[in-house]
């Protein structure tokens, strides 16, 4: 039976989220430094994790983070693995040589983040034209002002929200017409009151 | 090397010997075929370039991206509800059940609550989505083996299927109808007898295409033996669905971990031990008499009132992540979701099968024939929108 | 017989250029490509499958350029696909035409903003029938054949060899740089 907390780590620097940094209950184990992440990749595959979920990597505005997630098929618990990296040095082992799943995974991840996997076999662009230079998925890539960022985008449209505006609009609207009637018959009235003055006063001249 | 060097390489190499008439028996020259990426049977934009000895494939080089859509860079930039569009648009085969492991995460980062009978429905078009895109790898399958019949079969009964989709959510290709909390609008007042006529007369008709396909001589011939694929390759490689369990592993998500109404349903794991192309094969076909049951179970035991949508609303509030998978019919579908409190995804990757199904397969072709290579890349099913998303 | 009635003379005899006739024939067996990219490649599947059936029309799918009168372009091209699609429009003989299917085909598409979609595949190949839709119906697919089929017998827009036009590789650039250094 392979229990994530059964994984050696006392000999190496490991840094465990608390599970609210994740809600779906997989244990989360954060790296920093490639020789203790090689380390624990090792000892989490003879722990029983032999499938290889997925490995992707994101841009965290201070560096770049490679993620490592995990299986194991006999009890179908799963971990994370992060491996933070520097901008300026990208390099985080490549784990191919473990699980064969992941080497077209880090392939994509060196793509679109340009997270170096050192050691893998054959480190190549995958989904781009080989002589590209960009690396699209880093936050620093800006696609030439088309994309509009989520959070000007405008979120679309809150049925409740916008049918409780539309009845404030239509009370409001009510009340100005209201308004506008009582101002006419004022106005009649007045315009009234003065054409009777007049009449008395043409009546008083006769 | 100079011609000299490989003369004697070739004189003194035991493997080619000289024949009792004392001529060289020399190899024959490697010839490199590419395949792709126009080529009817790579189902999409795939190129392979394989090396060829003779009859033999000594190298297979695959060549993805020709049509990278840019999913991720663009659902950055999205809500989250404006992304769920866009998953459609990855596996085109079976557009519904792209959807799901994306809501499901984001239904559990913000905590809404999924109704009992929206559940059903879901589960019940996930299968159906299933049903559908079984029938477009059975007719495209049958149409790279040389026969034509199939497919016109599989696209008759196919149309079926979508009508059913297409009069509940309102397109019949790529719906958009799962939302975060069960459905974007309530199902057709018919949509549960229509779901039973087409159990009924889909049931009638799957011994008609076994008759045609894994019972008939000429299909075993060209599958049985023939890309063999074994268990410990298949899960260091992360292969998953129906490829595994050809290969006599076990592994399904809807039963070890199980999602929406999946834990009520009754169902076995289909496995099978060989692991050829017959085997991936004849998993599909269960997998048809599988998915029909799970939709009748559906039938009968979903609720016929309430609510098709809970309430609630996509809230996530601070630095989040999520892995979530579904088995769709293709194998494992994920979504990496990470938040970071704006109103969008920060970062979403899709795990599809495809992409990384397809990277075994330099290992299934060497050593294999030259023309059984069709035969192998059709029995893994690979749909290229989720290879490149 | 309108379109070859130039001059209708008694007796049945009716005079016109050899190349209109020839035209009307073509119409009648226009080849499609089978170049399915995307979304929009199970549409014209089923367009040809059971229900829709364009085989009645005369669209009979070929799976080589070199026998194919139209290439039906159905889905998004990107920047690497975009070579590939211009060489295979070259391989065809002419007279050819295309037929744009789906909104990526005709300019992006939701895809439109990516860093590596084309917007549009007429800025590679001329296009002679728009289908719009995400993706569009098999119907649609079917009546823009019928277009395409009315044009090419039409002696007004007759097909002029050697007149097609250049594709602008300069869209096919990674984004920033220029497109033809790669080429």
């Amino acid at each position: 039976m392979a229990d994530a907390n059964s994984i050696d780590t006392s000999d190496i620097q490991v840094r465990r989220i608390p599970e609210a940094a994740s809600v779906g209950g997989e244990t989360v184990y954060s790296f920093e430094d490639a020789a203790a992440y090689r380390s624990f990749c090792e000892r989490a595959f003879a722990k029983g994790y032999n499938f290889p979920n997925c490995l992707t990597g994101l841009d965290m505005g201070y560096g770049l983070r490679s993620v490592l997630n995990l299986r194991n098929l006999d009890d179908f618990s799963e971990i994370t693995i992060w491996m933070d990296v520097p901008y300026d040095a990208p390099h985080v082992p490549s784990v191919t040589d473990i699980w064969g799943g992941v080497e077209w995974h880090e392939r994509e991840a060196y793509d679109l983040l340009g997270i170096i996997y050192t050691g893998h076999p054959d480190l190549r662009r995958i989904l781009l034209e080989d002589h590209w230079t960009i690396h699209p998925l880093q936050r620093r890539y800006d696609t030439g002002g088309y994309l509009i960022p989520s959070w000007e985008a405008q979120a679309w449209p809150n049925w409740e929200e916008m049918a409780r505006l539309k009845e404030e609009e239509a009370k409001k609207a009510a009340e100005a017409a209201k308004k506008r009637a009582e101002e006419a018959k004022a106005k009649a009235a007045a315009a009234k009151a003065a054409k009777d003055a007049e009449d008395a006063a043409k009546e008083g001249d006769a | 090397m100079s011609d000299s060097t490989v003369l004697d390489t070739v004189l003194t190499n035991p493997a080619v010997g000289s024949s009792p008439t004392g001529l060289v028996q020399s190899r024959s020259d490697e010839m490199i075929v590419n395949l792709g990426p126009q080529h009817p049977a790579t189902h999409g934009v795939l190129q392979i370039v394989l090396g060829i000895d003779g009859e033999r494939v000594t190298s297979a080089t695959p060549h993805i991206g020709f049509l990278h859509r840019n999913h991720e860079k663009i659902e950055e930039a999205r809500t989250y509800e404006q992304v769920i569009p866009y998953l459609d648009r990855m596996d085109y085969v079976s557009g519904l059940q792209n959807e799901l492991p994306y809501i499901l995460a984001i239904e559990e980062l913000s905590g809404i609550e999924v109704p009992e009978r929206a559940k059903y429905i879901r589960t019940a078009l996930f299968e159906l989505n299933r049903v559908i895109s079984h029938l477009v790898w059975l007719g495209t399958y049958l149409l790279d083996l040389g026969a034509i019949t199939p497919f016109l079969y599989a696209f008759r009964d196919r149309e079926l299927a979508l009508d059913i989709i297409e009069k509940t959510a309102g397109a019949r290709l790529l719906p958009n109808y799962y939302t975060f909390g069960g459905v974007r609008r309530d199902i057709h007042p018919l949509f549960w007898q229509n779901l039973g006529e087409f159990c009924d007369y889909f049931e009638t008709v799957i011994p008609e295409y076994a008759a045609l396909t894994i019972d008939a001589p000429i299909f075993q011939a060209r599958t049985i033996d023939v890309g063999f694929l074994n268990a410990a390759t298949a899960i260091n490689h992360g292969i998953t669905g129906p490829n595994l369990r050809a290969a006599g592993v076990a592994h399904d998500l809807r039963k070890d971990q199980p999602y929406d109404a999946y834990p009520e349903l009754d169902f076995d794991v289909i496995t099978l031990e060989r692991g050829d192309a017959y085997a991936r094969s004849k998993v599909r076909f269960e997998e048809f008499y599988q998915s029909l049951s799970l939709i009748r179970q559906c039938i009968e035991k979903a609720p016929r009132s309430g609510a098709f949508k809970g309430k609630g609303r996509v809230k996530i509030e601070e630095y989040q992540q999520r892995y979530k998978a579904v088995e769709a019919s293709r194998g494992q579908l994920g979504v990496f979701v990470a938040s970071d409190g704006g109103t969008g995804p920060y970062r979403s990757k899709h795990r599809s099968p495809s992409f990384t199904n397809l990277q075994v397969i330099p290992d299934l072709f060497i050593g294999q024939k030259f023309a059984d290579v069709i035969a192998i890349l059709g029995s893994i099913d690979i749909v290229l929108g989720e290879v490149d998303r | 017989m309108a379109l070859l009635g130039n001059e209708r003379r008694p007796e049945n005899i009716v005079l016109g250029t050899l190349d209109d006739l020839i035209n009307l024939a073509r119409s009648r067996s226009m080849w499609p490509l089978t170049f399915g990219i995307a979304c929009c490649a199970i549409e014209m599947m089923n367009s040809s499958a059971t229900r829709y059936d364009a085989d009645r029309f005369g669209f009979f799918y070929r799976n080589t350029p070199r026998q194919a009168d139209v290439m039906i372009v159905s889905g998004t091209v990107n920047k690497k696909l975009g070579k590939r699609l211009r060489v295979l429009y070259d391989q065809m003989a002419e007279p050819r035409w295309v037929i744009s299917m789906g909104a990526c085909a005709n300019q992006g598409g939701p895809f439109r903003q990516g860093y590596s979609v084309v917007e549009g595949v007429d800025k590679i190949v001329p296009v002679d029938v728009y289908v719009p839709g995400c993706p569009p119906r098999p119907e649609a697919l079917l009546q823009a054949l019928l277009l395409l089929r009315d044009k090419v017998a039409d002696p007004d827009m007759r097909y002029i060899p050697g007149t097609q036009m250049e594709a602008d590789f300069d869209v096919l650039a990674e984004p920033g740089k220029d497109g033809r250094e790669h080429l």
